[in-house]
C-alpha cells in the first residue's frame, strides 16, 4: 500500500498548498492586462526611492565605488526631498525630456559653463533664468534685447543665457 | 417622476441623490419632485445630514513606522522554515476547509484506484528575480534632475553683517 | 491617471510581484496604505488593531503573490481580505468584551482622527461631542452593513464591487447599505 499512502500525502500537500489561494476565490476572470511597458527613468527612480532600503542597497552595490557614491549621494537629496519639491522636479524633468537628444546635451554643456562662473555670477544667471522660464517666447526675445540684460551680463554670460532660453518650450 | 416612496426604492434614490451618482437628468427630475413631496425632502435632508457627517470624519495618513513594520514582518516571514510558513501564522475558519478535505479524500480514493507514474522530485517554488533596474539611465536621470534643480535653487539667505561694523 | 489606468496598473504592478519584483509591491502598498487602513480603523475604531490588521492584509497579498491571477479588480481582492480580517475581529472581539469586567474603563485605544486645531474650545468640545456620536453610530452598524457603508461612502465603491468584496449578490448588498443608512439617519438626522 506504500503507493496509495504515498498518493494520499501528495493530495493532501495540494490541498494545503490551495489554502492561501482560497482568498482569491472568484468569478471568471475579465481579460488580463496589457503588455507589460517599458519603465521610464522616473518610474525606475520612483521604485529606487521605494524599495525597502536593504533591496535598494542591493542595487547599490553592484556598482563600482566611485559611481556608487554618485548615485547614492543624488538618490538620498531625491529622497530627502517633500513631495511637493519631487513633483516639481519630475515636471520640469519631464519637460526636459521632451527636447531631442543632441538638445538635451547642449542643455547639458551650457550647464557646465554656467557651474564654471563664481558662485555670485551664478546666483545672478540663476535668477535671470528662471524669470526667463515663465515667460513667454515672445517676451524672451524682447528681454534678451533689452538693455537691462546687456548691462546686466556679461558676453559669455549673456551667451549661456540666451541659449539656454532658446532651448525652453 | 413617480415618489420613490411608493415605489419602494426611496433609499436607491436617496443614496444616488445625496452620494452625487445620478446623472443631472435624474438629479433634476427627483429635485422638481422634492419640490412637491415633503417626505422626500424630509429623507434626502436627513439623508444629507448622514452624508456631511461622515465627511466630517477625516483620518490623518498612515505613519511612517507602517512600512517599517510590514518590511519586517515580510523578512521574519521568509526566515521561517518552509512547513511554518504554510501553517503558522494564518488565522483562517475551518469551514472552507471541509470541502477541501472531501476533494482530498476523493482524489486519494482516484488515487488508490489507478496509481500514475509519479516523479518524486520535490516542487520547487522559481527563483525570486528582482526586476533589473538600468543603473545608466537612474545615474542619467539624477544628473539632469540635479542640473535642473540647481537652476532651480532658491538664492540663498544674504550672509549677515556682525553688528557694529 | 484615470481610474481605469490605475486598476490596469495594479494588476500589472501585482503580475510583476509575481514574478519576484518587490519594488512593485513597495508601489501597490504606496497606493493602497491609506485607503486599507482608513477603512480598518473605521471598522474596528481601534488605532493598534487598524495597523496590526492592515499589515496583515498586506503580509497577506504579499504571501499569496505567486499564485495570483487578475481575475478580478485588485482591490476587490485587497478589501475582501480587509472585511474578512475585520468581521474575525469584531467577532472574536464581542466574545472577549463580554467577558471583560464592568468596572473596565480602558477604552479601546487612542483615537487618531485628525484634531481640529482651530476655533475656540467650545467649538473643539462640540466637534468632538459629533465625532463622537458619528463612532458610536457607526460602531452600532452589524459588521457586514458596517463593512457596505464604510466601501460605499469613503471608497466609492460601487455595489457590484462590493458584492465582490462581500461575496454576495449586488440586490443584497443594496439592502445592507440602505438598512444602514436608515439606521444612521435615524440616529444623526439630529446633527444636521
Amino acid at each position: 500500500m506504500n503507493a496509495s499512502r504515498f498518493a494520499a500525502a501528495l493530495v493532501l500537500a495540494a490541498g494545503s498548498l490551495s489554502v492561501p489561494a482560497m482568498a482569491q476565490q472568484e468569478p471568471p476572470p475579465p481579460p488580463g492586462p496589457a503588455a507589460q511597458r517599458e519603465w521610464s527613468p522616473i518610474d525606475q527612480l520612483e521604485r529606487l526611492r521605494l524599495m525597502p532600503p536593504w533591496q535598494r542597497e542591493r542595487f547599490l552595490d553592484r556598482l563600482p565605488p566611485q559611481r556608487r557614491a554618485k548615485i547614492e549621494r543624488h538618490l538620498q537629496d531625491y529622497i530627502n526631498m517633500t513631495d511637493e519639491q519631487r513633483a516639481r522636479l519630475r515636471e520640469q524633468y519631464e519637460i526636459f525630456r521632451q527636447l531631442p537628444p543632441e538638445k538635451q546635451q547642449v542643455f547639458r554643456n551650457l550647464f557646465g559653463r554656467f557651474m564654471n562662473q563664481p558662485p555670485q555670477r551664478q546666483e545672478l544667471m540663476r535668477e535671470e533664468f528662471q524669470r526667463l522660464r515663465q515667460m513667454s517666447p515672445a517676451e524672451r526675445e524682447k528681454r534678451l534685447d533689452s538693455y537691462e540684460f546687456h548691462y546686466r551680463f556679461q558676453p559669455n554670460e549673456r551667451e549661456i543665457l540666451g541659449r539656454l532660453a532658446m532651448l525652453l518650450p | 417622476m413617480h415618489c420613490p416612496t411608493t415605489t419602494g426604492n426611496e433609499a436607491e434614490v436617496l443614496v444616488a441623490y445625496t452620494s452625487g451618482t445620478m446623472t443631472p437628468a435624474e438629479q433634476e427630475a427627483f429635485e422638481l419632485h422634492m419640490a412637491g413631496c415633503a417626505g422626500c425632502r424630509q429623507l434626502a435632508a436627513a439623508q444629507k445630514t448622514v452624508w456631511s457627517a461622515l465627511d466630517a470624519w477625516t483620518l490623518p495618513p498612515v505613519s511612517d513606522e507602517f512600512d517599517r513594520s510590514l518590511h519586517a514582518r515580510i523578512a521574519e516571514e521568509a526566515r521561517l522554515p518552509w512547513w511554518k510558513r504554510q501553517w503558522g501564522g494564518f488565522s483562517f475558519s475551518w469551514k472552507p476547509a471541509i470541502p477541501v478535505a472531501v476533494a482530498c479524500a476523493a482524489l486519494a480514493g482516484a488515487f488508490l484506484l489507478h496509481v500514475p507514474a509519479i516523479d518524486n522530485a520535490p516542487a520547487t517554488l522559481p527563483a525570486v528575480q528582482t526586476q533589473k533596474i538600468d543603473a545608466d539611465q537612474v545615474e542619467r536621470a539624477l544628473d539632469d534632475m540635479d542640473m535642473l534643480n540647481q537652476l532651480d535653487a532658491p538664492a540663498p539667505a544674504p550672509a549677515r553683517t556682525p553688528e557694529g561694523s | 491617471m484615470t481610474a481605469l489606468a490605475s486598476l490596469e496598473r495594479d494588476a500589472e504592478l501585482m503580475l510583476r510581484v509575481r514574478e519576484g519584483d518587490e519594488t512593485s509591491f513597495a508601489l501597490l502598498l504606496n497606493r493602497h496604505r491609506g485607503p486599507v487602513m482608513h477603512f480598518l480603523y473605521r471598522m474596528v475604531q481601534n488605532q493598534g488593531v487598524a495597523e496590526e490588521l492592515a499589515q496583515e492584509v498586506f503580509l497577506r497579498v504579499y504571501k499569496a503573490r505567486a499564485s495570483y491571477e487578475p481575475t478580478a479588480k485588485f482591490t476587490t481582492w485587497l478589501f475582501r481580505i480587509a472585511t474578512h480580517l475585520a468581521l474575525n475581529w469584531l467577532r472574536d472581539g464581542k466574545a472577549e468584551k463580554a467577558q471583560d469586567s464592568i468596572d473596565d474603563n480602558s477604552g479601546d485605544g487612542p483615537t487618531r482622527e485628525l484634531p481640529d486645531r482651530s476655533g475656540t474650545i467650545e467649538q473643539k468640545l462640540v466637534y468632538e461631542a459629533r465625532l463622537g456620536e458619528i463612532r458610536s453610530a457607526i460602531e452600532a452598524l452589524p459588521g457586514k452593513q458596517r463593512a457596505a457603508v464604510l466601501m460605499h461612502k469613503y471608497e466609492e465603491m460601487e455595489y457590484v464591487q462590493i458584492a465582490g468584496v462581500l461575496g454576495c449578490s449586488e440586490s443584497a448588498v443594496k439592502s445592507l447599505l440602505f438598512r444602514a443608512y436608515e439606521t444612521l439617519r435615524a440616529r444623526l438626522a439630529h446633527l444636521g
